[in-house]
């Protein structure tokens, strides 16, 4: 449970605030911890961000605090989460790219050829 | 019949076939369209549907943009293996600046100059304090550490305090370094940093036989100039502008380049100061904001600019220039030139200030006149502040590998990693950047830095985006022009 706010646990898609802070709540099937952590880290110039357990299973709750005064709550939950979005696609593609890139740069760097070595094996030491 | 050759079938793969995305990045851009960089710096904008269908595997073969993306790696659709291998060439034709060790080499042969500007970045002190000139023995040490160097080009640069306070030792330095050179058969060019009102015929005499190039600095018309860069009799402008004639008389004008710094003074002038350059015969203007390091710190109320000022000066300063090279006259702006390089070409630039992994310590760096040796010119000025961080060592105490394999060396390194720096490793203009280690350690205490605050990545954010949209939406003649400077061809050339 969130000490300090009250949760509606029938609203959806789970966005709530007090004036100071926007809450959400957010589903980690669908959008992945390390996805929020992403967009939040871009927002810090903005506000301050505490990401935490929610009550319900496999969801978090990001909690935004505007950091300079003028900034609409909901206009800034609302480009959060499209932030989100795109660090959830980038999540995912980088689940493949992950190791293309590390081959690409090793493959890049190497004298012999990663690729293909039996074509094209190293030479003898 | 021998079939000579297969059906126009077997090469056809139908459009239901899926092709393999290859690694990229993407930014949202504020027309609605989407930025696709990769690992070698390649570049498409997308409609946003188009970028949907692309990354989920939708988009149709017969499209320009499959084409586009095809050509470019982001996509492969036949051998991947081929376009792993094309695109590791890529990227180590991009990343050559990493191999030759260090290249640009700084010399701090004295910290006395005759000039008290309040941005000074060097500390300098006054000018009969020749303790704070470089010794003989130490220059011997430094260029020993030089040669051991791999690097087949290195550039030697001099500096100061005003470097020609202590002509005596630069001379000696040059003569030593050709010396060596008759063996080691590097190719060695040398250059002076100088404000060029110590300059005389002898020297001059000196540079042409030696081939050396001076650098100076001329911050706009004589108010600007003068505001400054302050000097006893407030006639710095006017002494520039007398010997630097002399300069060229004697050495060529393409031997003598000027470099300019903004200040908050300074801001209000960009056309101003463009104006200067054209009039001074100049075919290049560097568009450099004041660094956070030496006096420029210490006066920082009324001289460093704010982020978002400086870009707009920037803004300001590059469409005049923009203006009047449609007016017939050449001028070149060198930072843009530096980031269209990166963005418009496969090569890497020589730049060592917007390098993943920095240039400090891998490209470059200082000696200082007292022997200390620095991870660049920045950490020197930080050690003129008491801030020691990077210092790698000193010339008679420590060796090359002491010096660039060090822990001050290797954390530089880990640092500065576009790759793996948090806002960094998605940004789509990673490609195009740098890091700055030294920079966010002064300004933020980190050499990670905090990228949502840092003014070196609003900077860099801010340049690059603005280049983007004149590649993008400007007029041909602006386009052409651009790609001239990426090219270095004559925009008559440029396509």
């Amino acid at each position: 449970m969130i000490t300090g706010i009250s949760i509606s646990t029938d609203s959806v898609p789970g966005l709530w605030t007090d004036g100071a802070f926007v809450a959400c709540e957010i589903d980690a099937a669908i959008y992945p911890i390390p996805a929020a952590l992403a967009a939040g880290y871009k927002y810090t110039d903005r506000v301050f961000v505490w990401i935490q357990s929610s009550a319900k299973s496999h969801c978090y709750v990001v909690f935004l605090r505007p950091r300079i005064s003028g900034l609409d709550l909901g206009d800034l939950a609302g480009s959060y989460m499209n932030e989100l979005l795109d660090q959830t696609l980038r999540h995912r593609l980088e689940g493949t790219f992950a190791p293309l890139r590390t081959l690409i740069t090793a493959q890049a760097f190497s004298e012999g050829n990663l690729l293909d070595v039996v074509a094209d094996p190293p030479e003898p030491r | 019949m021998k079939l000579l050759f297969r059906p126009r079938e077997h090469f056809e793969r139908s459009n239901d076939q899926r092709y393999d995305l290859l690694p990229f990045r993407f930014m949202r851009w504020a027309d609605g369209t989407v930025l696709l960089t990769n690992e070698a710096g390649e570049h498409q904008f997308l409609d946003s549907a188009s970028f949907e269908r692309f990354h989920e595997r939708r988009l149709t073969r017969e499209l320009t943009a499959y084409k586009d993306l095809k050509a470019k790696h982001f996509l492969a659709d036949g051998d991947r293996q081929l376009a792993v291998d094309l695109l590791a060439t890529k990227v180590r034709t991009k990343r050559s600046f990493l191999s030759g060790g260090i290249k640009l080499h700084l010399f701090v042969v004295t910290l006395r100059c005759d000039h008290s500007c309040a941005y000074c970045q060097v500390s300098r002190v006054t000018e009969d304090r020749t303790p704070f000139d470089m010794t003989v023995e130490t220059a011997g040490k430094a260029i020993e550490l030089m040669f051991r160097s791999p690097a087949p080009e290195m550039k030697v640069e001099f500096q100061g305090g005003e470097a020609l306070l202590n002509f005596p030792l630069v001379r000696w330095c040059i003569e030593r370094i050709e010396t060596l050179n008759r063996t080691e058969k590097r190719r060695i060019e040398f250059v002076i940093a100088t404000n060029l009102v110590p300059v005389t015929h002898d020297m001059l005499e000196f540079c042409r036989a030696h081939d050396v190039a001076l650098s100076t600095s001329l911050d706009g018309p004589a108010d600007v100039h003068n505001a400054n860069r302050p000097r006893a009799g407030g006639d710095s402008h006017e002494q520039v502008m007398r010997n630097l004639e002399r300069a060229r008389a004697a050495l060529g004008a393409d031997r003598v380049s000027a470099l300019m710094t903004t200040t908050a003074l300074t801001l209000r002038h960009p056309e101003r100061i463009v104006d200067e350059y054209v009039r001074q015969g100049f075919r290049s203007i560097f568009l450099r904001s004041v660094s956070p390091f030496g006096f420029a710190v210490r006066g920082r109320q009324t001289l460093l600019t704010g982020t978002d000022e400086f870009l707009t000066f920037y803004r300001a300063a590059l469409a005049h220039i923009i203006e009047i090279n449609r007016s017939g006259t050449g001028l070149v702006e060198v930072f843009s030139q530096i980031v269209l390089q990166k963005i418009l070409t496969p090569f890497a630039t020589g730049y060592v200030d917007l390098q993943s992994p920095t240039g400090a310590a891998t490209s470059v760096v200082a000696y200082n006149y007292d022997g200390d040796v620095y991870a660049s010119d920045e950490g020197r000025m930080l050690a003129e502040m008491r801030d020691f961080s990077f210092r790698l060592g000193n010339v008679h105490r420590d060796s090359y590998a002491d010096l660039l394999g060090g822990p001050v060396a290797q954390a530089l390194v880990e640092a500065s990693c576009l790759e793996a720096l948090p806002g960094c490793c998605d940004c789509a203009f990673l490609p195009f950047c740098g890091a700055d280690p030294i920079f966010n350690w002064a300004t933020q205490g980190d050499p990670i830095g905090h990228k949502p605050t840092s003014a070196f990545c609003t900077k860099q954010m801010g340049v690059i985006t603005h280049l983007f949209n004149l590649l993008k939406g400007s007029d041909a003649f602006t386009r052409r022009l651009l790609v001239s400077w990426a090219s270095a061809v004559p925009i008559e050339s440029a396509r």
